[in-house]
């Protein structure tokens, strides 16, 4: 029997921010986190590389981060120089930024990101001929987050697609997320618990809010936003500013281990993405609360909201997303009906399970030992 | 007040030289979206191909053009000449997207039943390089004459905006239907010292994952003295027809046989398991919807529009369709009463949700903002 290395790297466009302090917050960290854990309790030792302002190491929660210093513009660059200074097995995060994958390497696809409205057929095709079929040619495996992603790919690549993707939809943490009393309080609580991103629909939010907040005098919303972009912060703070009734939209910037209250005290969770989006956290801790979802018919959302059933699924238009908040506001028992369902799906996500689908292709893809 | 007239164009209702007819999914859907458009108060009629002839069918007239040229998937004179031919009628409906090339009435209304150009045959099909960026420049074409495009599945609008972009808001997403009251649970399950019936209810064709199924079912009947497979669809021809009859003979406990379709709910309540392992080329699936109105676990194929109805370990399974997937999943549901339980009454329960009448809501709310 021959020991292998045990060695993982992985790469990631920004596990901490390109100072290399502070831990960014959003869904690929969370997702690597939890991969980096199943790996270290597999005997793996995981490092991470990453952009930087420039270059640094440093260590989180145990294991070492490298920055590469790198240019917004020419991010390829950085990324050569990690291929050229790594040795060894590599595990890629995302399909994005990534031009060289080494032979028996696993890629993430945390969806299809490059749908967005306003892009040219020549746009689209830019990105999925020189990301995805790179991606789908070299690596050994791309483990999808959604089946969304599987089902475009296997639409444009039918035989790479079919060979290489596999589905590992993402994953809620039931010992932290669970249906709890809701205190009785006089207002209908909306809550958007989504980075600011312009992906994440926040413009298609704001348009709807102010004359439902006109027309119900109980209705408030409440946003938990990221602060990972200054910009995208100002722009809320000013749009809050005038909106008329702003003592009914509030806000906070909760750490992770704050969401289940966040959501405990909503009615409505809210998960308007516009485009880039895959099995959502958000959507499944939302879920998992046992909370009334609204969600867009973009990207993975679709593998877990069944439109009547455990939620609502609406295309993400103005029309479409204050109907179905009026129908919420309207009627709370259909709130607690999908809440229920959604609650009882969620635990089809549990974590474990996912874990447990991880294992079986690290084991394939990096095995430890070989007789 | 006037009625006010639709057309409906498709390619082959009926045979264009014969009355065969072969009631799929999409002559079923067609039949019920006329049905729908009576209701509203419509005048419908259906045009196809064909030598010129005029029929009936459930009230219905079907009128042919006497056109047959397809190239690129595309069938540009049966478009044109119903374009001109068809003034009398205020709207129209395509009922295949591709029939909306090159040029689509105003106030129209096309339907995508989903993908069928994700399995690696479509490649031969669809020829060199050059005849496939035809063949999808023709399809970004059929995408902007109608005002709404309506699709059965979310993959198909999530395809579309990734790769023919623009079209963001004419698309809609109705999906495909059940009806519930005709396809029920049982009043009563059966004893559990039964036999465990494994179900495919498809056509016998490769895309369906029959091939598959078949070498499943020969392991599983072998291990599993109590299991049994009913193979329930119609082959393409005589010839596939007959040679699941041969293989059938050879076989332990596996079945064959087709029905009308008023047996199909009965034959989904004898069934433990149902199982619609698609490859590719899939949409909302009527057949999965009927298994799961009967309140019945379904084993799906990651395509298309399967993954908008089952919830992977909810109500039924979502595997890569490959003989030892097969085995494994039917495998856990055979042995596991209680999950089939739990399963099939989640599957009711979802089911419930993709009733005609919802669907018929929905149909009627796109109608009222196009034909107008």
């Amino acid at each position: 029997m021959i020991l292998l290395d045990r060695q993982i790297a992985i790469f990631t466009p920004n596990l901490l921010a390109w100072n290399g302090q502070e831990p960014v917050i959003g869904g690929l960290e969370r997702y690597l986190h939890a991969l980096a854990e199943l790996l270290t309790e597999m005997g793996y030792e995981v490092s991470f590389h990453q952009n930087a302002h420039r270059d640094f190491q440093t260590t989180f929660r145990g294991w070492p981060v490298y920055g590469y210093q790198a240019d917004q513009h020419h991010l390829h660059l950085t990324v050569k120089r990690m291929e050229e200074t790594v040795r060894g097995r590599v595990l890629y995060s995302s399909i994005l930024q990534q031009v060289y994958y080494r032979p028996r390497s696993i890629c993430i696809s945390h969806g299809v990101w490059w749908e967005l409205p306003g892009y040219s057929p020549a746009h689209a095709r830019a990105a999925y001929e020189n990301y995805v079929a790179a991606a789908l040619i070299q690596a050994t495996l791309i483990i999808s987050c959604d089946y969304n992603f599987l089902n475009v790919a296997r639409a444009i690549y039918p035989n790479l697609a079919d060979q290489k993707v596999r589905v590992i939809p993402n994953f809620v943490d039931l010992t932290q997320f669970y249906p709890r009393e809701k205190e009785q309080q006089p207002r209908v609580r909306v809550l958007y618990p989504r980075r600011l991103a312009p992906e994440r629909g926040f413009d298609l939010l704001k348009e709807v809010i102010p004359p439902l907040l006109a027309e119900y005098p109980d209705l408030e919303f409440h946003f938990a936003i990221d602060k990972n972009t200054p910009r995208y912060l100002e722009i809320f703070h000013a749009w809050r500013q005038k909106e008329a009734h702003n003592g009914r939209v509030l806000y906070c910037h909760p750490d992770f281990n704050a969401m289940p209250e966040v959501y405990a005290a909503a009615d409505i969770v809210v998960i308007p993405s516009i485009y880039s989006e895959g099995t959502s956290f958000s959507c499944l801790e939302a879920m998992a609360m046992g909370k009334a979802v609204i969600a867009t018919n973009v990207g993975g959302l679709t593998n877990l909201i069944i439109d009547g059933y455990n939620g609502l699924l609406i295309h993400p238009t103005r029309e479409y997303l204050t109907q179905a908040l009026r129908f919420l506001i309207d009627h709370p028992r259909e709130r607690l009906r999908l809440g229920a369902n959604a609650a009882a799906t969620a635990r089809a996500f549990d974590r474990r399970l996912w874990e447990a689908r991880w294992r079986q292709y690290i084991s394939k893809v990096y095995p430890l030992e070989r007789l | 007040m006037t009625t006010k007239k639709v057309a409906l164009l498709t390619t082959n209702f009926f045979h264009p030289t014969n009355e065969r007819i072969i009631m799929g999914g999409a002559e079923r859907y067609q039949v019920d979206l006329c049905r729908l458009l009576r209701e509203l108060g419509f005048y419908v009629e259906v045009w196809q191909i064909g030598s010129g002839w005029t029929r009936e069918f459930d009230g219905v007239r079907i009128r042919s053009i006497p056109v047959s040229r397809s190239e690129y998937h595309t069938f540009p004179d049966l478009s044109t000449a119903f374009y001109e031919n068809s003034m009398a009628f205020d709207y129209a409906i395509y009922f295949i997207l591709t029939l909306a090339y090159p040029i689509a009435r105003e106030k129209s209304i096309a339907i995508s039943h989903g993908i069928f150009w994700d399995w690696p045959g479509f490649d031969l099909m669809a020829g060199r390089l050059e005849e496939r960026q035809e063949w999808l420049r023709r399809l970004g074409i059929a995408l902007t004459g109608p005002q709404k495009l309506i699709s059965v599945d979310t993959n198909t609008i999530n395809f579309f905006n990734a790769t023919l972009p623009g079209f963001y808001h004419k698309w809609e997403y109705i999906p495909n239907y059940v009806d519930t009251d005709l396809f029920h649970p049982p009043e009563e399950e059966k004893n559990s010292t039964d036999t465990i019936r494994v179900l495919f209810p498809r056509r016998l064709v490769p895309v369906r994952g029959i091939n598959e199924t078949m070498r499943a079912a020969e392991k599983l009947t072998a291990r599993y003295p109590w299991i049994e497979f009913h193979f329930c669809g119609r082959g393409h021809d005589d010839n596939a027809e007959r040679l699941m009859s041969q293989w059938i003979a050879t076989q332990e406990r596996c079945f064959y046989y087709w029905k009308p379709l008023e047996m199909m709910p009965e034959v989904y309540r004898q069934a433990d398991i149902v199982i619609i392992p698609s490859r590719s080329t899939e949409g909302t699936s009527l057949a999965a919807l009927e298994a799961m109105a009967s309140g019945r676990p379904v084993i799906a194929g990651l395509a298309g529009g399967l993954s908008d109805i089952v919830l992977h370990g909810y109500n039924g399974y979502l595997i890569k369709p490959t003989v030892e997937n097969l085995v494994a999943a039917i495998e856990d549901l055979a042995r596991d009463k209680a999950k089939r339980q739990i399963m099939g009454q989640r599957a009711r329960e979802v089911a419930m949700t993709f009733n005609r009448k919802i669907w018929a809501e929905r149909w009627a709310r796109v109608l009222e903002t196009v034909f107008r």
